[in-house]
């Protein structure tokens, strides 16, 4: 169980990014995204945990200097998971543009024109 | 001299034949003198005054040029650990890349909250570039600790603290040429 204001901060999160709204980045780690706001960083992380072979799911506020003022992490199956790894998977399509990215694909299989890109040298790949 | 001149004729024009005595020209030879004194007290004052606004206004330049040179002296040891660092994620030491990567940090908040630097720094990209050494930083921690064994993309890593060193190394010569001109 989160604390109220963890909540409520999560839930404007989603509101914003699902808006589009928010300018999630990428950092070092694989499955974690970024958001700056004002003086502070929100982190999101989602990550495999090799000591309890569970997943799992974390939101991180660091200050201006990299310290973490607060920061909540779930396991999977405990209350609220779902709630943090939706967020999580918010900042992924909001950074990889995943909903523009299938519109774009929709919009190209749908027109009448041929998809795809013929090669100049076809006959290279024949020999 | 001359103001002595006017005093004495001003004195035997306004004054009569039985006032001209020695007590009134005392008197009048006095205030005189007082009155020559307050105008060189005054100018003394001012040129006092004028010699200490030079002195301060050289003072605050030399505290400047100074401020500047150390800023020049921590982009140039910044830039220098940025190479370490580098060199010990090859090496897969990532311990030490730890430790230096926090020292970097502390050198890079130094010059942030540094007044002459801020005028001068691109500062949204050097807070950009900071922002992204103090999670790269966490994210070293957490790998370090074993807390997240995966997923920690290290070229990720060395590509920020390439930009970071771009920023710098283009700070520094832009603080040097400043110093040249000055």
């Amino acid at each position: 169980m989160i604390a109220e204001n963890f909540r409520l901060l999560i839930e404007k999160l989603k509101y914003k990014s699902a808006k589009r709204e928010a300018i999630w980045a990428k950092t070092s780690r694989d499955e974690e995204f970024k958001l700056h706001l004002g003086k502070v960083t929100l982190l999101t992380d989602c990550w495999y945990d090799e000591v309890t072979f569970n997943k799992k799911v974390d939101l991180v506020i660091l200050n201006e200097d990299g310290e973490k003022i607060d920061g909540v992490i779930l396991s999977k199956g405990e209350d609220d998971y779902e709630l943090l790894i939706e967020l999580h998977t918010l900042a992924k399509q909001s950074y990889y543009k995943i909903d523009e990215t299938f519109k774009s694909i929709f919009e190209e299989l749908d027109s009448n024109k041929v998809v795809g890109e013929k090669k100049k040298h076809e006959l290279d790949d024949l020999i | 001299m001359l103001g002595l001149l006017l005093v004495g004729l001003l004195y035997f024009v306004f004054f009569d034949q039985k006032d001209q005595n020695m007590i009134n020209g005392i008197t009048v030879l006095g205030t005189y003198l007082s009155l020559l004194g307050i105008v060189i007290s005054y100018f003394q004052i001012k040129s006092v005054k004028d010699i200490n606004e030079k002195t301060k206004t050289a003072i605050e330049k030399s505290l400047q040029r100074l401020n500047q040179l150390v800023v020049v002296a921590d982009l140039s040891k910044a830039i220098k650990v940025i190479e370490e660092i580098q060199q010990f994620i090859q090496q897969k030491n990532y311990a030490i890349v730890l430790i230096r990567m926090k020292d970097l940090k502390s050198i890079l908040i130094q010059a942030k909250h540094n007044e002459e630097a801020n005028k001068l720094i691109e500062y949204e990209s050097f807070c950009i570039n900071l922002n992204e050494l103090i999670v790269d930083i966490k994210n070293m921690h957490e790998f370090t600790t074993g807390y997240k064994k995966t997923n920690l993309n290290f070229s990720k890593i060395t590509n920020h603290l390439e930009d970071l060193s771009t920023t710098l190394t283009a700070f520094e010569h832009k603080l040097k040429n400043i110093k040249n001109d000055s």
